[in-house]
């Protein structure tokens, strides 16, 4: 490989991780700072989520002590800060188990359908970009964009309901909802999957559009090279660096989808366990979650931006 | 083939102005490689999806039962979460109720009170094992006792003395008399377990119980993995695997149940029904529970400190109006703290309770209040205003919009404010309670006075809404002391009436509607062998059987 290029991978891994960990940290202060804000006695809040309708207030006051309720904010948040550096994110107050045990069962449920959401949406969103770019204004292209626009305007959930109804209910294929069943996770990422293809896919068509204009597009074409061909080895690679560009800031948006969509088909994932601590006040397990989130979003990007290197190493350059 | 249609022609006709080379049906190509390639790696992509799909656990081998219901397991204390163990029979307790209600010995094969009706001796059942393969000696027995005494809120209500072992005979001697002492070891945080659940720091680690089903896999927090296990003291279970899966949204249940995924769904709303059953995969059947909703009271506020108020509210709620609407079950509305799931204890020849507007009226304007210039009701410049916190259940924002409603018919103003219980206890702690639109089970250990007592204990009065915040009642104590130190039905009848007649009247809490608890049973089992139980102690697992 060109040293150039090895040495602009090197020092993009640095930057990204001292960024990481900043970008980390940041979303750690923000976590803490969001569980303080909840409204009303955090402890009772902890008491509810363990003993739902038994709760007392002496069952409140053990978590108060547990949780360090009781001391200054500042005090709190230099401890969790103290045990975050050391490594260690303490335990869940809900549930006493390690918050990390409790992450690892909840991202193990989220991954799969993240992962297979994205690909999914990928494969889907660079065959349909690339069938309406190359014939921009045609009924193909025309139809695209008008189920595009309904799709990016349907939420997640209603797309899944209808997901769900047809294939689990009416066709009974695939499960309706849980993560341990056949197929359990095909539904959950077909919705994530479809929610992210009219963004992926607009990207697709206009820097195929824009690539059909390409000189080496027609002096492929006099060259006498079929169309295939010039799509799949010539103009793929420039309509999947905007794509792959993409992809780290729909990080976030990829997260925010996947909490309604871990609820809907109850998955037991991140989104659920995020929901949950956050309605339970169990900081731990809050900061926990989002910090996973903010590193997943860190990784994500850094991931796409050394992607769109390797695919164009002209952006060294032009870095 | 395709490419060759789309050679340029010769002619010029597909060369643009500009020169560039112009293509009439390329899109053709495109969406035909498009169409191939997408079949490919669609096949591909579902093909892996599946493969990974059939690694999952309970995917594999036998044929399993598919167990939902709205909980999750969110730790493995009895004192939390002993009810899940009892209800999905992993673990036992010495005592537990039939299908009917009626108190059967489980661990402790029969019992007895002495002359001094102070000593039980319960007789411990001889040979079972722990699903580790280990006896349930007298020991351990006792220890899991001693240890539930000191932790849990309705067991320790018992006024038991000592605990000790005579033999193969659990002996608790107590401080003074209490008939009840069978049902309060049918609370879950009763359940025995084996040594090896615990960790050296005495915390439970795993459930290892007795029941016909042991703890196989899961997660151990939303699904759980159960098998049959076949060193079973009693009778074995007909179906051989269980999978359990905690959902918590309604429409989920639902979904499930009308895909034919699961094939017991437990508290499935009364709304759901007509939607789950007209996909015929599925029956739902329901029962009521001793489960009430309704208006928890701040009995020392000086707008609920005057009884003739308290019954004024009564008066004026619509509870058929709001248990049709609301509800779908007229059968619903509450006359009374305790449901007819408790024969014993509810009164059936109490008159249903009507809404009556002028009555409440009169009651409010002899308690002092008048109507002021906006038509909120005043007194002593005091305006008849409050703010409930309403819970997030679904069913509970309806019922508070009725409540309301038939409220600001009378003059009384109530705002409403979203969250959760812990804000309404919240509001107790500060002093700034008033009222609270919420529900509470009274189905705990088979007799409501285990839960009863609990509520309505004195030193609770200032700082538990559970008994109507502020709400003393000597009489009450008395009732319950008679009644725990009763000797025959007729004096337990004389107490019940004492205890029903004083909650009833004195309305620290005004019921306005009771919960029934609905059950999804796929038409893959047989519905005779699902057995709905109003007090949810148990799923009955074991007694299920597939369709033939």
């Amino acid at each position: 490989m060109n040293p150039l290029i090895v040495r602009a991978i090197a020092a993009h891994l640095l930057n990204h991780l001292v960024a990481g960990v900043g970008v980390v940290l940041i979303v750690a202060t923000i976590a803490f700072a969001a569980t303080q804000m909840l409204p009303g006695d955090l402890a009772l809040r902890v008491a509810e989520a363990r003993y739902g309708d038994t709760i007392t207030f002496a069952s409140a006051d053990e978590f108060r002590q547990k949780g360090g309720f009781d001391r200054p904010v500042l005090v709190q948040y230099a401890h969790w800060m103290g045990s975050l550096l050391r490594g260690d994110l303490g335990h869940s107050l809900v549930t006493e188990q390690p918050v990390v045990t409790e992450l690892r069962r909840s991202i193990g449920a989220t991954w799969k359908i993240a992962i297979s959401g994205l690909c999914l949406a990928l494969i889907l969103s660079v065959l349909i970009g690339v069938s309406a770019g190359w014939s921009v204004g045609s009924a193909v292209d025309r139809c695209f964009l008008t189920l595009s626009a309904v799709l990016s305007s349907s939420p997640p959930f209603l797309i899944g309901i209808g997901l769900i109804t047809v294939f689990a209910i009416r066709l009974q294929w695939l499960p309706a909802a849980g993560n341990d069943q056949r197929g359990s996770f095909i539904l959950p990422s077909l919705t994530l999957a479809i929610t992210l293809i009219p963004d992926l896919s607009r990207i697709a068509r206009n820097a195929v559009a824009r690539t059909r204009r390409e000189f080496y597009v027609t002096y492929g074409r006099l060259k006498g090279r079929s169309w295939a061909r010039i799509i799949l080895v010539h103009a793929l690679r420039p309509t999947l660096v905007p794509i792959i560009a993409y992809l780290g800031p729909l990080a976030a948006h990829v997260i925010g989808g996947i909490i309604v969509i871990d609820v809907l088909f109850n998955l037991g994932g991140l989104g659920i366990e995020l929901i949950d601590s956050i309605q339970a006040a169990d900081i731990p397990m809050v900061l926990g979650a989002g910090l996973a989130i903010g590193v997943f979003v860190v990784i994500v990007s850094g991931l796409t931006d050394l992607i769109v290197i390797l695919l164009d190493p002209r952006q060294v350059r032009s870095r | 083939m395709m490419v060759a249609i789309t050679t340029p022609s010769g002619d010029g006709s597909d060369l643009a102005p500009d020169g560039l080379f112009r293509e009439r049906v390329p899109h053709i190509i495109t969406i035909a490689c498009g169409i191939r390639t997408m079949r490919f790696l669609l096949s591909g992509l579902v093909s892996g999806m599946i493969c990974l799909g059939m690694l999952s656990p309970a995917s594999a081998g036998e044929r399993f039962l598919q167990v939902v219901s709205p909980r999750d397991i969110t730790s493995l204390e009895p004192n939390d979460t002993g009810y899940h163990f009892r209800r999905l029979r992993v673990a036992e307790t010495l005592v537990t109720i039939d299908p009917s209600g009626k108190l059967e010995g489980q661990l402790a094969t029969s019992w007895q009170v002495e002359s001094d009706n102070l000593t039980w001796r319960f007789a411990l059942r001889q040979g079972v094992r722990f699903h580790d393969g280990s006896l349930a000696t007298p020991e351990v027995i006792l220890n899991q006792i001693k240890r539930a005494y000191a932790t849990s809120e309705v067991f320790s209500t018992a006024p038991v003395g000592t605990i000790s072992l005579d033999g193969n005979t659990l002996v608790l001697k107590l401080t003074r008399p209490c008939s009840l002492l069978p049902a309060f070891l049918t609370d879950a945080t009763t359940i025995i377990l084996a040594p090896s659940s615990f960790g050296a720091d005495g915390k439970v680690r795993r459930i290892v119980g007795t029941g016909p089903y042991e703890i196989v896999g899961g997660d151990g927090k939303s699904s759980l993995d159960l098998q049959a296990f076949h060193d079973y003291w009693g009778p074995k279970p007909a179906i051989g695997r269980v999978h359990y899966l905690g959902v918590r949204v309604a429409d989920t249940m639902a979904n499930m149940a009308e895909a034919g995924q699961a094939d017991l769904v437990f508290m499935m709303p009364r709304a759901m029904k007509d939607r789950v059953e007209s996909s015929g995969r599925a029956t739902v059947t329901e029962v009521q529970t001793p489960r009430v909703l309704g208006f928890f009271l701040n009995v020392a506020d000086y707008r609920f400190n005057d009884l003739r108020v308290r019954r004024a509210i009564s008066l004026a709620l619509d509870r058929q109006g709001t248990a049709t609407a609301v509800f779908r079950n007229p059968m619903a509305a509450a006359n009374q703290l305790i449901s007819p799931a408790f024969p014993a204890w509810h009164d059936s020849d109490l008159p249903v309770s009507r809404q009556d507007v002028p009555g409440a009226r009169a009651l409010l304007a002899q308690a002092g209040w008048r109507r002021g210039h906006d038509g909120i009701l005043v007194k002593d410049g005091k305006r008849f205003s409050f703010t409930v916190i309403v819970g997030p259940a679904p069913e509970l924002a309806p019922f508070a919009q009725t409540v309301q409603a038939a409220l600001r018919e009378v003059g009384i103003e109530m705002t409403l404010e979203a969250g959760p219980l812990s804000a309404v206890l919240d509001s107790v702690k500060s002093g700034t309670f008033v009222a609270g639109l919420t529900r509470r089970t009274y189905g705990m250990v088979p007799d409501p006075v285990g839960t009863l007592l609990a509520d309505y204990a004195p030193d609770k009065a200032n700082n538990d809404i559970w008994g109507g915040v502020g709400f003393k009642n000597a009489m009450l104590s008395s009732a319950f002391a008679a009644y725990l130190e009763a000797t025959d039905e007729h004096e337990l009848a004389d107490a019940r009436k004492k205890i029903n007649r004083i909650v009833n009247d004195q309305l620290p809490i005004i019921p306005v509607v009771w919960y029934d608890y609905g059950v999804s049973i796929s038409t893959k089992i047989d519905p005779r062998s699902v057995v709905v139980d109003p007090f949810e102690f148990s799923f009955w697992l074991d007694k299920i059987r597939w369709a033939p």
